[in-house]
């Protein structure tokens, strides 16, 4: 059920500068790194089944492709001259090849991610390759706070002159004002309390927020009673009017 | 009598590993991915050890320390803390009963067994 008081709130914050962002992307791939190590000592042992080296080996192919792609967001969102190729967009398809991208990850995990669009789901305009970065974030993100046996849900839907991407999760939410205190601290350069340090996903969400501000368009934050959902709004495309 | 280690490691990956490591050296496991869990884990049974992450989703690592420390049962438990923050010494978690920090930068797996059986013998 949706906290209607917090529907279609968009998130606000600090304009993030790049070094800041930088300084958090090198906090932010610590996490895979670490793991990665772990994986890396843990599959040089001797003593391990075929089966358990198997697994590891894959965990680390999926880990690597995690930090990659976190690597790629956070790059994107620093670059000052972004290039930009806005072209109309069906979002069904962004979806598919983001799920196609996410699900080896979501499987390893035990989890599901699925799509669903509304019916007739108007074009949008968009960079295709700026907005498949978000909705990884936002899965990456999902998966991270998604309790286990809930499939993460992609919807579409269209809102008047823009369509909404969302990304629901069932898990514990990432609240507002955890949020705005995480951007705050980057904005003012302070170091976070360990408490309140950011975890891995909250710095790829902010950095989705910048690749959203490059395409003129905003993500937002939907709070559930049980879970979240991320969501970028997008222009609808006019070019079929104009036919 | 196998001694009880709840690790708290919500990268689900990072926190098989830790278990595979305990369970080859003959301890007993449970696993946690957030602060909740772990307090309910600790109310079933408390454990012998706790290994434990800062950066935890939702309610952080210091969180569960601060209510570890609360009651009068769990301020026992030796809590040994992995964690990849730079600037955090034992010095400053000592007061949250931490007993052992690990930089799970650089540390090797037989680390986390040395840091277990070490406090279990102090």
């Amino acid at each position: 059920m949706s906290g209607e008081g917090s529907r279609f709130k968009g998130i606000t914050g600090a304009a993030l500068d790049d070094s800041t962002l930088t300084m958090a992307a090198a906090g932010e791939l610590l996490s895979p790194l670490i793991l990665l190590r772990q994986l890396g000592l843990a599959i040089s042992s001797d003593n391990l089944t075929e089966e358990e080296r198997r697994l590891l080996g894959q965990r680390l192919t999926l880990t690597t492709e995690r930090a990659l792609r976190t690597a790629s967001s956070l790059g994107m969102a620093t670059a000052t001259q972004q290039p930009l190729q806005l072209e109309p967009i069906n979002p069904v398809t962004v979806c598919q090849e983001v799920i196609h991208e996410l699900a080896p990850l979501f499987t390893a995990h035990g989890q599901n991610i699925v799509l669903q669009p509304r019916a007739r789901v108007p074009l949008l305009v968009a960079d295709r390759h700026v907005l498949q970065q978000i909705l990884l974030s936002f899965g990456d993100n999902a998966l991270h706070y998604g309790a286990a046996g809930y499939p993460i849900r992609i919807t579409i839907s269209g809102h008047g002159a823009y369509v909404r991407i969302g990304v629901r999760d069932y898990g514990p939410a990432v609240p507002i004002d955890v949020w705005q205190r995480v951007e705050e601290r980057i904005a003012r350069r302070a170091p976070a309390p360990i408490a309140t340090r950011p975890t891995t996903s909250v710095i790829s969400l902010i950095a989705a927020r910048r690749l959203a501000e490059l395409m003129g368009s905003a993500v937002g934050l939907i709070r559930h009673r049980d879970g979240a959902t991320f969501y970028v709004d997008l222009r609808v495309s006019t070019q079929m009017s104009l036919l | 009598m196998s001694r009880t280690v709840l690790v708290v490691e919500s990268e689900p990956w990072l926190g098989d590993h830790y278990i595979q490591v305990l369970e080859k050296h003959g301890f007993t496991t449970k696993r946690a991915t957030n602060a909740y869990a772990a307090i309910d884990m600790i109310d079933d049974g408390l454990p012998d050890a706790i290994i434990l992450s800062l950066l935890l989703s939702g309610t952080g690592g210091l969180g569960l320390l601060h209510e570890l420390q609360t009651y009068i049962d769990t301020t026992e438990i030796p809590v040994i803390v992995c964690s990849g923050v730079a600037h955090v010494s034992l010095e400053e978690l000592a007061p949250y009963g931490v007993r052992q920090l690990l930089d799970s930068r650089s540390m090797k797996p037989d680390d986390i067994v040395a840091a277990v059986r070490s406090v279990l013998s102090s």
